[in-house]
């Protein structure tokens, strides 16, 4: 079973597959059973490596940007409805106009080119490091009517008078609510980011937190990294960074553990530096000379090559 | 084409232009969907999937769907690589032959509903007028006119819950109406129960329209009109029902397949434990691959041979 979005049949059907494609087949019973029926087979394709997109646009309320997640290749358009250190708060897009109910606002075709729909019940937080593009701005009133539907979502109160709206769910049987499920399903890829560094102060914590999330064992970091019988110490905060373990190393298991590089995530690794706790003996073994350099390593030299590293595309 | 190139597509399209090679992929999306024969043969316009077809698909999407509603630009704004463009294209082009061809019910319902409220029980005429699609109808008699506006009775009709929409059908060789007589008649009599008042037929086509997402024919007046032929499927029927089969797979996602897979032997609690997921979640993509399926059967039992060919698919494919 993959839990990853099945490709384009057209790639599925590419001969030979892409790695990445090929992997997937081999775990996902929709796509074998799909290739196992149909004996046609399409020309070979190749493909140039997808270029990693130009994240970081400057976002800020109002903002109709497109997000991106580590684990889809799908985009998410969405409004910036409030900034703050801790991340941008957006509501998604949608052209699914057909299927508003009364907490989406509608948003003109002079927008964005093609109708679409503001889903206010769908909001929810990224990292701006997510953000691939801004497309444009939302004009004033447009915003003010989203805010005022997230105010009235947020207070559970009916949605104010006046809003261009969808008709509203009367009930459970209404299949509006079957479609909001598998959105919300959908846009939870785009939260995951910011989900998965809160309530973390020290690295050791997130790395506790992802691994038990993603029922990830010890070995299987160390192994992405390269290095063994780190994971413990550094849970513990008995390792100490950044002489007890390379950038390159660290970001590998950041990787494992599905979480991307951002300033919050720097702002993590800092204060478990900065923490310190550098306990004799707990350091890796490694020559005398590596580990007088580790210990001089600048403090901001090692997050930046972590970030740098954790940015790049595995190979 | 790598996602820095999406990326270049994206803001080009939206600067007004329309890059050949963009076209170039979205017809080839089209040509290899139907060599691959993973659209159901009833979507043809010819009742079979040729050269001819797959130019005829890919033009009526290119035009109506991508460029009139601004899909080209939404495709774009959703892709962060090539493979998600080619994704998202060929889900737009399933939903544009599926809408294609109920938008062109919008007569043929209005046609039928007036016949189903004329026909009597449980619909009585309450107040009665010049036009067909002016006069009052209830479950009731003495019961007063919709007093509400339109999003109030749509409200209604959404919450009626779910109806067998007849999406296409494996062997299209009669007609296939997109709600059948007795989901129009248990639709129509639900919303006047639901409201508690008297509707019009217009009233009633208002909300069948927003409900089933047949806008586009909206301006057309309401006029009894004929039933026009479909034309008929040129497959032989089993291979036209594996098609089919073929292409509702296509339309399922991987935790779908594993739900369906694991359905007829083990309990909704047995499945969310090993699809790791709610009995909730596992309900609803119960509910959702019904849907599917229903949508492309003509009758019951074309519904049960399109699901053993579907488990056959599964089943044979996976060593589990």
């Amino acid at each position: 079973m993959t839990d990853g979005p099945c490709p384009a049949l057209t790639d599925l059907f590419a001969e030979p597959p892409a790695l990445a494609t090929a992997a997937h087949a081999a775990l996902c019973q929709r796509c074998q059973a799909l290739l196992a029926a149909t004996a046609e087979r399409l020309p070979a394709q190749h493909e140039p490596a997808s270029a990693p997109a130009e994240h970081g646009a400057l976002l800020i309320p109002g903002s109709l940007a497109l997000i991106g997640a580590p684990a889809s290749d799908e985009l998410l358009l969405a409004i910036v409805i409030a900034s703050g250190e801790e991340g941008l708060t957006v509501v998604p897009v949608s052209p699914e106009v057909a299927l508003a109910s009364e907490w989406d606002l509608h948003i003109p075709e002079s927008v964005l080119g093609y109708s679409a729909v503001a889903q206010v019940w769908n909001h929810g937080q990224i990292l701006p490091e997510q953000s691939i593009e801004q497309i444009t701005t939302l004009p004033a009133e447009q915003l003010a009517a989203v805010h005022a539907l997230v105010r009235a979502a947020n207070a559970s109160v009916p949605p104010p008078e006046g809003l261009a709206v969808g008709p509203p769910v009367l009930g459970k049987q209404d299949p509006r609510l079957l479609f909001q499920d598998a959105e919300t399903e959908d846009a939870h890829a785009f939260w995951e980011p910011t989900l998965a560094l809160a309530g973390a102060a020290t690295l050791g914590q997130l790395i506790r937190h992802r691994r038990e999330e993603l029922q990830l064992a010890p070995e299987v970091l160390e192994s992405a990294s390269g290095v063994p019988g780190w994971v413990q110490g550094l849970e513990a905060d008995t390792l100490s960074l950044p002489g007890g373990l390379s950038p390159g190393a660290l970001a590998a298991a950041m990787r494992s553990l599905r979480v991307s590089a951002s300033s919050r995530l720097a702002r993590i690794l800092r204060w478990t530096i900065q923490a310190g706790i550098p306990a004799a003996g707990t350091t890796l073994a490694r020559s005398g000379s590596d580990t007088r350099q580790d210990a001089n390593l600048d403090v901001d030299a090692y997050i930046e090559e972590f970030l740098h590293e954790l940015s790049e595309e595995p190979e | 084409m790598s996602a820095r190139r999406v990326a270049e597509l994206r803001r080009q399209v939206r600067a007004g232009e329309l890059p050949e090679e963009l076209i170039a992929e979205l017809r080839s999306v089209a040509e290899r969907l139907v060599r691959l024969r993973l659209l159901p043969p009833s979507f043809s316009p010819y009742g079979q999937w040729d050269e001819e077809a797959a130019q005829e698909i890919f033009s009526s999407w290119y035009t109506e769907r991508l460029l009139a509603r601004g899909h080209l630009q939404m495709l774009l704004d959703r892709a962060g690589s090539s493979g998600a463009l080619r994704s998202l294209a060929e889900r737009s082009l399933r939903q544009h032959l599926s809408s294609s061809r109920e938008r062109t019910q919008t007569q043929n319902i209005y046609w039928r509903l007036n016949t189903i409220l004329q026909g009597g029980h449980p619909f009585v005429l309450v107040e009665s007028a010049t036009r067909p699609q002016d006069r009052w109808y209830a479950t009731r008699a003495g019961a007063s006119p919709w007093p509400g506006n339109d999003r109030q009775l749509i409200a209604h009709g959404w919450a009626l819950g779910d109806f067998t929409v007849i999406r296409y059908r494996a062997d299209a060789t009669k007609l296939s109406p997109l709600l059948d007589s007795n989901e129009l008649a248990r639709f129509a009599e639900g919303l006047m129960a639901s409201t508690g008042a008297a509707l019009t037929p217009a009233l009633i086509m208002r909300v069948i329209v927003a409900r089933f997402d047949l806008h586009e024919s909206e301006s057309e007046p309401f006029e009894e009109a004929k039933q026009t032929a479909e034309v008929a499927s040129k497959l032989p029927e089993q291979l036209a029902l594996r098609q089919s089969a073929l292409a509702i797979l296509a339309e399922l996602t991987p935790r779908q397949v594993q739900v369906l897979r694991l359905t007829p032997q083990d309990t909704v609690v047995e499945i969310a434990e090993r699809v790791r997921c709610s009995t909730g979640t596992v309900v609803n993509e119960q509910r959702r691959i019904g849907q599917l399926i229903i949508g492309m059967s003509e009758d019951d039992g074309e519904r049960d041979r399109l699901l053993n060919i579907l488990a056959d698919l599964v089943y044979s494919s996976s060593d589990d």
